[in-house]
């Protein structure tokens, strides 16, 4: 079985995933030790949270530099929320704060102070037999920064007031915006068939 | 698109769930962790957990209780509110499992921490809640720990506005009885303030009053409590009310194949 690593930066809802990967029959644990995540199968980078924080706390753990290793390795990493932001180059959330840059691009927030606190459909960009979804389906959303980046990278968007990136992918590296731990059957069934496609 | 919700609340008081009245009167119901299991089970859009007695009693929030919550098999997105005092309560909160807090009592004690939680958690995780009433044609918001009203400040809400994302108006005199929320505390807010989301609370019990509510502008979700637990499936009940409405802002009622 798949052994699968949530990145412990203090300030996700950790419980809530590990809950969720088991709910789906997959093992999990929540870690800061390098030796655990370098031992992992697939590494979860999870959401909640402002970027300079959990950025200051990765430095401070030195886990950086482990993930932007594993990452070589083609090992799958998802970042699910803020996580899907901390792999991109840089945020101005804050302040400006560099990323794990494994996806290029930049986190900016919502033009004219807006959230996308809800649910929310997601719009087709690019095919990807791992990331099947119906467009019927609601996933929620809980963000007020957003990636800008080339399109060679957004899978999937959004609608709220235009479309913001909901998925987006470079190579082994996916990042989801919304909380598929939080969609009840849609988020499952995204994940479900995201983290079959690894084997 | 994104939709409007429909948030349930649970009230707690001295770690029980209650019907509450006005936050005065209240009944035993059980335990939170069933209510949260029911509800996820349900697909409610977003559970909010209020424990209201913590910020009344000048109490920190009931951590026990929290991570008994935050370790339910749950699917649903889950706010706690109740006493929290500052930016590491906050984290914790989330680190069991939660993915929003919402501030009460600190908003009238030491609003500056709020910037201190948003730097931490977001700003998107955070909702201000203040119970609010209409006297002689003015908004005033009640302090639940010393007891006194003052007229709305909209000038403090606009300074500390960038740090939540929401803003719970709750009609605190109504809370818990039927059909009695005071659509004018909606109107005067929106008349005054037309940047910040609402969440409005209190009294809200029957499908005309939701669909009135959920149809104001500024309104991006709305909360009921008591009256979810009268009638079987109630909640997915208010959802097909709006979706036979053509309501189309809203996830439509999922109970038919999702229910039992």
């Amino acid at each position: 079985m798949k052994k699968i690593a949530i990145i412990d930066y203090k300030v996700g809802n950790i419980e809530s995933l590990k809950n969720f990967f088991k709910d789906l029959g997959f093992q999990s644990y929540i870690t800061d030790q390098k030796k655990k995540i370098e031992d992992s199968d697939i590494i979860i980078l999870p959401g909640i949270g402002a970027f300079p924080s959990a950025i200051k706390i990765m430095k401070n753990k030195g886990l950086i530099d482990t993930i932007k290793k594993i990452s070589k390795s083609g090992k799958p990493i998802i970042g699910i929320c803020l996580g899907m932001q901390l792999l991109t180059t840089k945020s101005y959330e804050f302040k400006e704060t560099m990323g794990l840059d494994l996806i290029p691009g930049e986190i900016h927030p919502i033009e004219d102070n807006q959230y996308q606190i809800g649910w929310n459909n997601l719009i087709s960009k690019k095919i990807d037999i791992s990331l099947w979804y119906s467009p019927q389906d609601n996933y929620y959303f809980n963000h007020s920064y957003y990636f800008k980046g080339s399109k060679n990278y957004i899978y999937a968007t959004a609608f709220k007031n235009k479309e913001l990136p909901a998925i987006i992918r470079n190579k082994n590296i996916y990042g989801i915006q919304f909380h598929p731990e939080k969609s009840q059957e849609s988020g499952k069934n995204l994940m479900i068939n995201l983290l079959k496609s690894f084997n | 698109m994104l939709k409007k919700r429909i948030i349930a609340n649970i009230s707690i008081s001295d770690g029980i769930v209650v019907q509450s009245f006005g936050f005065k009167k209240k009944l035993p119901l059980g335990k939170a962790e069933a209510f949260v299991k029911n509800l996820d089970r349900w697909m409610v859009d977003e559970i909010i957990i209020n424990d209201f007695s913590r910020s009344k009693k000048n109490q920190n929030p009931n951590f026990e209780m929290i991570k008994q919550i935050g370790s339910i098999k749950k699917n649903t997105p889950i706010t706690y509110s109740g006493g929290i005092t500052n930016a590491d309560e906050a984290a914790r909160i989330i680190n069991y499992g939660f993915e929003r807090i919402a501030i009460d009592s600190l908003y009238i004690k030491n609003p500056n921490e709020i910037k201190s939680i948003a730097e931490k958690i977001g700003s998107q995780a955070i909702i201000v809640s203040i119970p609010l009433k209409i006297y002689r044609g003015k908004l005033y918001h009640y302090n639940h720990v010393d007891k006194i009203s003052e007229q709305l400040n909209f000038g403090k809400l606009d300074s500390y506005g960038n740090y939540f994302s929401e803003l719970m108006l709750i009609d605190y005199l109504n809370e818990g009885n039927k059909n009695s929320f005071n659509y004018q505390i909606i109107e005067k807010f929106c008349k005054k303030n037309k940047r910040l989301k609402i969440i409005p609370f209190g009294g809200i019990s029957e499908n005309k009053q939701v669909y009135k509510i959920i149809n104001s502008k500024q309104v991006t979700a709305l909360c009921i409590g008591n009256f979810l637990n009268y009638i079987e499936n109630s909640y997915q009940l208010y959802k097909e009310f709006l979706t036979n409405k053509k309501i189309k802002n809203i996830r439509p009622a999922s109970y038919k194949k999702n229910f039992i």
